[in-house]
């Protein structure tokens, strides 16, 4: 029986770790290149990972379908905007995202527009 | 409770003929009679001198009546000189400058305060010592009268009602009723019987000692309550009928007259009849049970002194009613005292100053036990210091002026000045391990403080006024973005967006604070289906459900540039009844305050007025679509 307990715990110990180890393989290729926000310069390529902090919903009436929403890491925020849709499957409030784009200028503020992007499991560490 | 609101215009005074005036403003002065003999005599009594008291007590009062007669004189220059009006406080600002005006006032105010704590523990006296019963429950009826005063001051009693006048007369009546019977008894009569004493005070008092030079100045200083309140009439010479002047000045000299007469044939009857003060009894009880004797007329003469004592009493306590939060409101002008001390309640008085009176004073009643004889220490070293300032202050108008017969008037305030500074030290050096210390600590206390706010309310002054013009046309700022902030799409937020729509800002948008996130996305559902152009709802993460730091964390974001002026509107319902007020949290209001302090952030509430029973039967309806108010709403 204590064999049996110990070979259980081992077993269960083994598992942790090599959910552990994926989830570390996976945020290293992933946040490869991430910067902080706030070094987020107008007509930069960047790569961020963060926080969804905000989401804005346009109304119907808005001739062009888009979906805002603000990236957060503990260094500011960015808005990313992805043009002609107005749900992305799994992103919500407080998913964590990496996105990849081309820092542009929308309604007057930084914005990253239509950028790859990748949701995040929680277990993934953000860098920033 | 406190009756219908007043105008502006109804503050006019009613002018009081000289009878009547002398009543209104006398009572806190005349009143005093009932207590400063026996005052004297504790102090003699309790040092040990033992009858040698009932010899002293006369001389210390003459002394005192001296030091009246001389007031008495000093105010009549006062009111000639200052006819509108001519407290401590105008005189010594006028003449000595701003801060020796502070100590005045804040000398005053301590006083007004114990005028009304003494005068309604010596009230309350009077009363227990025809109803020896009441006497374990003298703290609660003190605080009874002192809530009545402050209630009926509330209500805004009218200074030169005629009811005033009836107590001060009728004390006036018994008083010297109770006087010429005891001088006729005692002289024609075969003289007056002692106070029947127990066999332990009988035998203190038959030790006779002698009596120290410092131990008479206790006494003296002990009887100096008797001339608190001769400032009143000086105070209050716009209410008498022209000329004011002229009256004011008889009407003090009536008063003098009656106050020291009074005085002087209280402390001598109490002489010769040998009254001890003890508890329960006063000694004008006890010399008005001797005069009148047993018999069924003395005995309704006995409760006549003491009912009228008690009335004027609680008379006087109600002057002080009347000063305090004036001379409060004077200091408050100058900015010596929070603002909240000018402003005219509802009925027309100066409701912040009668209730921070009625509270200290309860205060101090509560701590002292209502006991006259603890609460006199701390009297009369205020109002003295405050006489010293107001004569020094004349004194010195008179050198500076050199009106027509000047050097007349500098002698007599010279006199008074000098007169009253040594009654001050007097009444300090002898009292201070009695109480009086208190006062003496505070005082400063209180002046620095008042100083301080002063220095505070100047340096706003200084902010608030400085390059006003100048800022008031320096360039705006460019952007102006407004946020309304949307709980649940319903009529409250409708009206908050309708609003926000009129004030055509460079951005203007939405935004929920997603506490419940089940809730927010219903709300995203629904404001997606919404007609409304140009309108986006922000739904903000907030994990930790600090609703005001979110909001506070927008308000930065869009101000971080330092060129955007943020208005963040708020719904919020108004409700006509305070129990549906009740009903609801007061997250608005916290949301205002946190955002307070962010500069170019403002908020404005929107309000949605519910009907009184919100029940919904007088709401109607609106058309779909409506709300969006455009015609471009399915382009």
């Amino acid at each position: 029986m204590a064999l049996f307990t110990r070979n259980a715990k081992r077993i269960e110990a083994e598992r942790v770790a090599e959910t552990r180890a994926a989830f570390d393989e996976l945020g290293r290729l992933s946040l490869e290149g991430v910067i902080p926000i706030e070094d987020v310069v107008w007509r930069d390529h960047v790569k961020v990972a963060g926080r969804v902090k905000a989401l804005r919903i346009q109304p119907w009436a808005e001739q062009i379908a888009s979906l805002e929403l603000t990236l957060a890491d503990s260094t500011g925020g960015v808005t990313v905007v992805f043009m002609g849709r107005r749900t992305l499957g799994g992103v919500k409030l407080g998913s964590h995202l990496v996105v990849d784009g081309m820092a542009s200028e929308h309604h007057g503020l930084l914005t990253i527009l239509n950028p790859a992007y990748q949701l995040l499991p929680r277990q993934v560490t953000l860098p920033f | 409770m406190l009756g219908r609101a007043l105008t502006t215009d109804q503050l006019e005074h009613e002018r009081l003929s000289n009878s009547v005036a002398l009543a209104v403003f006398s009572s806190d002065a005349l009143s005093s009679t009932a207590y400063a003999s026996e005052e004297i005599l504790l102090t003699l009594l309790v040092a040990g001198v033992g009858s040698m008291a009932f010899n002293l007590v006369l001389p210390i009062t003459i002394a005192m009546v001296l030091v009246l007669t001389i007031l008495v004189f000093s105010y009549r220059q006062t009111i000639k000189a200052y006819p509108s009006a001519g407290g401590a406080y105008i005189v010594t600002k006028d003449n000595l400058g701003v801060i020796p005006a502070q100590v005045a006032g804040v000398a005053l105010l301590t006083d007004y305060i114990l005028t009304v704590s003494v005068s309604v523990s010596a009230g309350v006296a009077a009363l227990y010592s025809v109803f020896h019963g009441v006497y374990p429950y003298r703290v609660p009826i003190a605080l009874g009268f002192i809530a009545i005063i402050a209630i009926g001051n509330l209500r805004g009693v009218k200074e030169s009602g005629k009811i005033f006048a009836i107590p001060t007369y009728a004390f006036l009546i018994s008083m010297f009723l109770m006087i010429g019977v005891g001088i006729v008894k005692a002289t024609l009569g075969g003289g007056l019987d002692h106070v029947r004493l127990d066999p332990i005070q009988a035998e203190a008092l038959a030790t006779t000692g002698a009596a120290s030079f410092v131990l008479i100045l206790h006494a003296f200083a002990s009887g100096g309550a008797a001339v608190t309140g001769v400032e009143a009439i000086s105070n209050g010479v716009p209410a008498f009928k022209a000329p004011e002047w002229k009256n004011a000045r008889n009407t003090l000299m009536v008063m003098g007259i009656f106050l020291g007469m009074m005085f002087l044939g209280i402390s001598w009857l109490a002489g010769q009849v040998h009254a001890v003060p003890m508890e329960g009894r006063t000694v004008i009880s006890q010399i008005a049970e001797t005069v009148y004797g047993n018999g069924v007329l003395g005995k309704f003469l006995f409760i006549f002194t003491q009912a009228s004592t008690m009335f004027i009493l609680v008379l006087a306590a109600n002057t002080s009613f009347a000063d305090f939060p004036r001379l409060a409101s004077f200091q408050a002008e100058d900015s010596f005292m929070p603002r909240q001390l000018t402003k005219r309640g509802h009925r027309l008085v100066f409701s912040n100053g009668i209730i921070a009176l009625a509270i200290s004073a309860a205060v101090l009643v509560v701590i002292l036990g209502a006991d006259v004889s603890k609460l006199i220490p701390l009297y009369a070293v205020g109002v003295f210091t405050s006489f010293t300032l107001s004569q020094a202050g004349m004194a010195r108008r008179h050198i500076r002026l050199k009106e027509q017969g000047w050097k007349v008037g500098l002698f007599i305030n010279g006199l008074g000045a000098i007169v009253t500074l040594v009654v001050t030290v007097v009444i300090a050096y002898t009292k201070f391990t009695h109480g009086a210390w208190v006062i003496i600590v505070l005082i400063p206390i209180f002046v620095w403080v008042v100083v301080r706010l002063n220095h505070q309310y100047e340096a706003e002054k200084a902010e608030l006024e400085g390059d006003a013009i100048l800022a008031a046309t320096a360039p705006i700022l460019r952007r102006h973005a407004v946020v309304v902030l949307i709980d649940k799409i319903d009529r409250t937020s409708a009206r908050a967006i309708q609003y926000a729509r009129t004030l055509h800002p460079d951005r203007l948008w939405a935004v929920h604070i997603a506490v419940d996130e089940i809730h927010a996305s219903e709300l995203a559902d629904e404001w997606s289906a919404l007609a409304l152009k140009q309108l986006p709802l922000d739904i903000r993460e907030c994990p930790d459900r600090r609703i005001n730091r979110t909001v506070l964390e927008v308000v930065h974001e869009l101000a971080a540039d330092g060129d955007t002026e943020v208005s963040i509107l708020i719904p919020r319902r108004e409700y006509r009844s305070r129990w549906h007020r009740l009903l609801h949290d007061h997250t608005a209001d916290g949301i205002a305050k946190a955002i307070s302090d962010v500069p170019h952030a403002n908020v404005t509430f929107v309000p949605y007025h519910l009907t009184k029973t919100s029940k919904g039967q007088h709401i109607h309806k609106i058309e779909h679509g409506a709300v969006s108010g455009t015609s471009d709403i399915h382009n």
